[in-house]
């Protein structure tokens, strides 16, 4: 099977409106199939944004092809610019394409995690501390971002699968000081694979194991903080239902449909603290308001309870600040 | 064998799964023969594979359509998409019932060179052609019932099997002949009035 596309020149003709869209339709093609491979990670995020496989495969590398003001693909343009080793042929080309279009999705994915979750958040930016700080380095294979020892210069040999990760015991990821260096040692000892640690695969498996990553130092302050998830929830929960209560105050909301709101924030905080919200707004709130239809939903609650998600999800990031 | 086997195997770099899939040429002859005689990597494979396939498919209008919501600078242009096929057929309508005898005098064609008209739906009855046969000739008017300018479409007439090109549907086709078609066929792309 040959294929029937011809990439350098396209990359070399930017400036055209036919390369442009042919670049274009190539990108969707290989973040759409990128984001079949991994359905089952990013399923959740599909649900909880409401949006189809192709939407997410276009969000997320729409900023590729987004002019600036001298009418260039800035982004693309700068990537393939100084891409090393220089692309030089067409192998080199789809090489390019390939791995700046998985490099977007997968920021994407990313983006719309710590906007959902959060905790992922809060474990995320402690994991790239703890990469730094340790002598690590994140390098990407097939999409996906691992975390290897900082002399590795291209990742080899077979990876660890979704699932042998998910079995790894959990007494692994107890010693948060030496983490990175106890999941990649058990990887290479344990297991017969290369020494990588998938990114998000981890901060799954520390959120999984609760209140561990919150008993560690704090990043920037080193202080120890000790407070576990539940407390962190319910404070961020407690300050939502207080905006909340303005609504009945000011008359925007009747005392009857305050309930159904606490019952529905209540509903998706758990969902947060337990892997990020895994539907859309409308589901959550009709759990609590049997028969409400989506009309009604959108004309009369959908707004407030958008608002009062941000607001949870923000007081969530604040008491994980403090 | 065994130990050589698993040092080949830790050396597979993503790019010789790359290359195994999309420049087999590129591979060396010693990883080519691993990678296509073990299973240890069909998943990778399996990924890049896929990804060639995708590569090589069409995508559809639709997603066309979605793509130009979503990036500006990817101009998709309704006019230039895959032509759309539409089949029309007759309507037949029923013969009027004419009571009592009509005198030769008074006949509808007495004097007058015989005109005749058939109208031809799609089956969704969006467009509608109107078939005049004059004594020695014929006009085709195509009309859509949407709010669209019908451009660039092309008018086959079936069984003969006859194939006209009309820039627009302002005006009606005129043939010098008379057609009596069994159904008729428009190839067209449209453009929506602004």
């Amino acid at each position: 099977m040959k294929i029937e596309f011809h990439i350098l020149p396209l990359l070399n003709s930017l400036n055209k409106e036919t390369s442009v869209n042919k670049l274009v339709e190539l990108s969707y093609k290989i973040a759409h199939q990128y984001l079949m491979f991994n359905f089952r990670r990013i399923n959740k995020i599909l649900k909880s944004e409401e949006i189809t496989l192709q939407e997410l495969a276009l969000d997320s590398i729409a900023t590729l092809f987004e002019y600036d003001s001298e009418k260039q693909l800035s982004q693309l343009f700068i990537a393939y610019r100084k891409w090393e080793p220089p692309v030089q042929n067409e192998s080199d080309a789809l090489k390019f394409l390939l791995k700046i279009v998985h490099s977007r999705v997968e920021q994407h994915i990313s983006k719309l995690l710590r906007n959902s979750d959060p905790f992922f958040s809060k474990i995320m930016d402690w994991v790239n501390y703890a990469i730094k700080k340790n002598g690590y380095k994140k390098l990407s294979y097939l999409g996906t971002v691992y975390i290897v020892r900082e002399d590795v210069t291209a990742i080899s040999g077979k990876l660890i699968t979704e699932n042998d990760f998910n079995r790894i015991p959990l007494s692994v990821f107890s010693d948060m000081k030496n983490l990175i260096k106890n999941v990649l040692r058990y990887i290479e000892e344990n297991l017969d694979y290369s020494p990588a640690i998938p990114l998000n695969q981890l901060i799954f498996r520390l959120k999984e194991s609760s209140s561990s990553v919150f008993a560690v130092s704090e990043s920037t302050t080193e202080q120890i903080e000790e407070r576990d998830v539940e407390s962190i929830v319910s404070s961020a929960l407690e300050a939502t239902f207080a905006k909340l209560s303005e609504y009945v105050t000011k008359g925007k909301i009747s005392e009857n449909e305050e309930i159904i709101f606490r019952k529905t924030l209540s509903d998706i905080v758990f969902d947060l603290r337990d892997g990020g919200m895994n539907k859309g707004l409308y589901k959550y709130f009709i759990l609590k308001c049997d028969g409400l239809s989506m009309d009604v939903f959108r004309e009369k609650y959908q707004n407030k309870l958008e608002y009062l998600v941000r607001i949870l999800k923000a007081n969530i990031a604040d008491e994980l600040r403090h | 064998m065994k130990i050589e086997e698993l040092r080949l195997k830790d050396k597979i770099t993503e790019k010789d799964l790359f290359d195994f899939v999309f420049f087999p040429a590129l591979l060396s002859k010693e990883k080519f023969l691993y990678l296509e005689n073990s299973n240890d990597f069909s998943k990778e494979i399996e990924f890049f594979t896929e990804l060639k396939r995708s590569l090589q498919k069409e995508i559809s209008d639709e997603e066309r359509i979605l793509i130009s919501k979503k990036i500006p600078a990817y101009s998709f242009d309704v006019s230039n998409s895959t032509a759309k096929i539409i089949h029309l057929y007759p309507v037949e309508v029923p013969k009027k019932k004419v009571k009592g005898l009509i005198l030769a005098a008074a006949s509808e064609n007495n004097g007058k060179s015989k005109v005749t008209s058939r109208t031809f739906y799609d089956d969704n009855k969006t467009y509608i052609i109107k078939v005049i046969n004059y004594e020695n000739s014929s006009k085709i008017f195509v009309f859509s019932t949407l709010d669209e300018m019908i451009k660039n479409f092309d008018i086959i007439i079936l069984p003969q099997k006859l194939k006209y090109h009309l820039k627009d549907n302002t005006e009606p086709l005129l043939l010098d002949f008379n057609i009596d078609p069994e159904n008729i066929v428009l190839e067209f792309n449209l453009i929506k009035h602004n």
